[in-house]
């Protein structure tokens, strides 16, 4: 097996270690948790012992812990994530309505933060003075601004005062429905994740312009654009890359708010959902499926740096 | 005519002046050794010759290469220059040289990107021109890349890559100076191999006298942002016409007897910016005379050397390894 096999093989075997840990540590948080599901399903009338003592064994909620774990882990692995206590129906359903959206806005959303933040990141580098200054403003008041508080501010000024965008949904099946009702929400997660991609990009895309092979480059008569983008835009897309792929991975996090702000039925507001009413066997899947969206995001990042820097692979990259 | 004349060039950043009027003329095929110590103007020289002066850097007089003015040069003149024209060796392979693109990306980039020739042609000229460099397995090295590379293979690879756009004139800034002692000899018997060969003309940036001496024809040695003195390299060994030339001949450890401590230049060196009436080594020289502090010498001709100072024709032959200039 070649460098770049083992080095894959390894970013394999620390991708399925991370999910197992944290499969364990979303299950035994719960568990920890406040709110006895019981007493949710009684919704609050009293129970006899005998009553709650069967409710408990059809949840499986009657076994000790480190057993109950490995079932779930069983059954998540055949697609089987229990059936939900406050919908009560099959919780793998549940995802499979609510998911889409949710892909969707990530998509979009990832779009947006490379797009955009490569975009200012190269605008800023290039242009010092009045538009590099303007895009460091732009991005400050950006990472300053928690996501709802983005919504609001979009959907009071593009959706109710103008109209361009529809106030509420999560649109049709087609693409033109499912962008026309994603844009403004993707923006509101994206705006933190440009600007801190957009300055990651400045800073780096200025080190690397200043490196002698950038020189080289134009001393042998390579024109200044082509030099740029080879040399320059080329090296710096190493850190970028880096910013663009942990930005992504905290936006699956960030879905929560900005669905429940802009009522899409997504993975995040059904996370909300179900946490409000204390819906284990649901905050048990939706966590976890957010959590494998983390932990792949990061390893495709790991891969990419192997691609995009050679000498990552015999582990001697110092810069 | 002369391949490339360097006119009353000052370079200034921010106001402070780094070059102070430098003028030189170099013949087609001839090999010119620019030298002096850190600080001294020798690489600012070399970069306003490429064009390459840092971001503030101000170039004023006249630089004219086969025939184009090249500080008023346009793009596109400046692209035909850096592409056939001048070629850049720099000082060290491992930061002139990207480390995420392979050594074959390196070398082709010119002939793809400057002259539009294809992958397979491109390739085969890189081979070619890596085995001129005597690189071996030039075939392979192609897809190595430059972290897989020691130092003096990679300068060869400079070297090459510097060839391959088939240049008039070659400029290397302290091409051997981030290399060690046996590969420096390499280095330079390959430069001057294929200087000779091709008929190159060749600026070689050094603080390094004597090996400047030994590959070049002709020496500038630069002082403080000004060159002191001019001289054919055969004769500036024996009789060097500027104090400084002189002190730096002196400073040279003998080859034959040791000696208890290496001989200095006292004094601290004065940089370009520093405001100075009279000669810029005076505050130095072990010949200063009352003249030296308030007038400011030109370079002017005294036998068969170009030298700034008034007293050039007093300037004593120095001894290697003696201390002559310990009374100061």
């Amino acid at each position: 097996m070649g460098p770049l096999g083992k080095y894959l093989l390894r970013s394999v075997i620390r991708l399925v270690i991370a999910l197992f840990v944290t499969s364990a540590i979303v299950f035994g948080a719960l568990y920890l948790a406040p709110g006895d599901p019981i007493s949710q399903l009684a919704g609050g009338r009293p129970l006899t012992p005998q009553q709650e003592k069967t409710l408990r064994a059809e949840y499986n909620l009657d076994r000790p812990l480190p057993e109950r774990y490995v079932d779930y882990l069983g059954d998540v692995l055949h697609g089987n994530f229990g059936t939900s206590i406050a919908f009560q129906q099959p919780v793998s359903e549940l995802i499979k309505s609510r998911i889409g959206t949710t892909i969707w806005l990530l998509i979009l959303t990832s779009i947006l933060i490379a797009v955009a933040g490569v975009g200012l990141g190269v605008l800023a580098a290039r242009r010092p003075g009045f538009i590099d200054d303007s895009v460091l403003i732009s991005t400050t008041i950006g990472l300053a601004t928690p996501s709802f508080v983005v919504a609001a501010v979009l959907i009071a000024v593009f959706a109710v005062d103008l109209g361009w965008f529809p106030i509420f949904g999560s649109g049709g099946s087609s693409v033109g429905s499912k962008v026309e009702h994603l844009t403004l929400p993707a923006i509101a997660l994206s705006l933190a994740s440009i600007g801190f991609v957009a300055r990651t990009g400045r800073t780096s895309l200025r080190v690397e312009q200043r490196r002698d092979y950038f020189n080289t480059a134009i001393s042998r008569g390579i024109p200044e654009r082509t030099a740029f983008r080879r040399h320059v835009l080329r090296n710096a897309m190493i850190p970028i890359s880096t910013a663009i792929g942990l930005s992504i991975a905290s936006i699956v996090v960030g879905t929560t708010v900005v669905e429940v702000a802009f009522g899409l039925n997504g993975l995040g507001s059904l996370l909300v959902q179900s946490v409000l009413r204390s819906d284990f066997p649901t905050v048990q899947a939706v966590s976890l499926i957010l959590v494998v969206t983390f932990v792949v995001v990061n390893t495709l990042v790991d891969i990419l740096y192997v691609l995009l820097d050679p000498r990552v692979e015999l582990g001697t990259a110092n810069r | 005519m002369s391949l490339l004349t360097v006119d009353d060039l000052d370079v200034a950043i921010g106001g402070t002046p780094i070059l102070r009027s430098v003028s030189f003329a170099l013949e087609p095929g001839e090999a010119l050794g620019i030298v002096g110590e850190s600080g001294s103007g020798k690489s600012m020289t070399a970069r306003a010759i490429a064009r390459l002066l840092p971001r503030g850097a101000v170039a004023t007089g006249k630089i004219t290469f086969d025939g184009t003015e090249l500080l008023a040069a346009g793009t596109a003149d400046m692209r035909r220059v850096r592409d056939g024209g001048i070629s850049l060796v720099f000082q060290d392979p491992r930061a002139a040289i990207n480390p995420v693109r392979s050594i074959g990306d390196f070398l082709a980039e010119g002939l793809r990107t400057n002259r539009k020739i294809g992958k397979a042609e491109a390739r085969r000229r890189a081979v070619q021109v890596l085995e001129e460099v005597r690189i071996s397995r030039a075939e392979a090295r192609l897809a190595a890349y430059p972290h897989q590379l020691s130092g003096g293979l990679l300068q060869r690879v400079m070297i090459a890559a510097a060839l391959l756009s088939e240049p008039r004139l070659i400029l290397a800034d302290e091409p051997t100076t981030a290399l060690d002692v046996t590969t420096q000899a390499e280095i330079m018997a390959i430069l001057e191999e294929l200087r000779r060969e091709r008929g190159l003309a060749s600026i070689f940036i050094t603080h390094d006298l004597e090996l400047a001496a030994a590959t070049c024809d002709r020496i500038a040695v630069m002082y403080a942002g000004e060159l002191v003195e001019v001289q054919a390299a055969e004769t500036l060994l024996e009789r060097p016409h500027h104090p400084y030339t002189a002190a730096l001949l002196a400073a040279r450890p003998g080859m034959t007897e040791r000696v208890p401590r290496l001989p200095a230049i006292p004094g601290r060196p004065l940089a370009a910016g520093d405001p100075i009436e009279g000669c810029r080594f005076a505050p130095r020289c072990p010949l200063v005379i009352d003249r030296c502090r308030s007038e400011h010498p030109a370079l002017a001709p005294c036998e068969q050397s170009l030298s700034r100072c008034w007293r050039a024709a007093d300037v004593k032959v120095p001894e290697a390894g003696a201390e002559q200039l310990d009374h100061a």
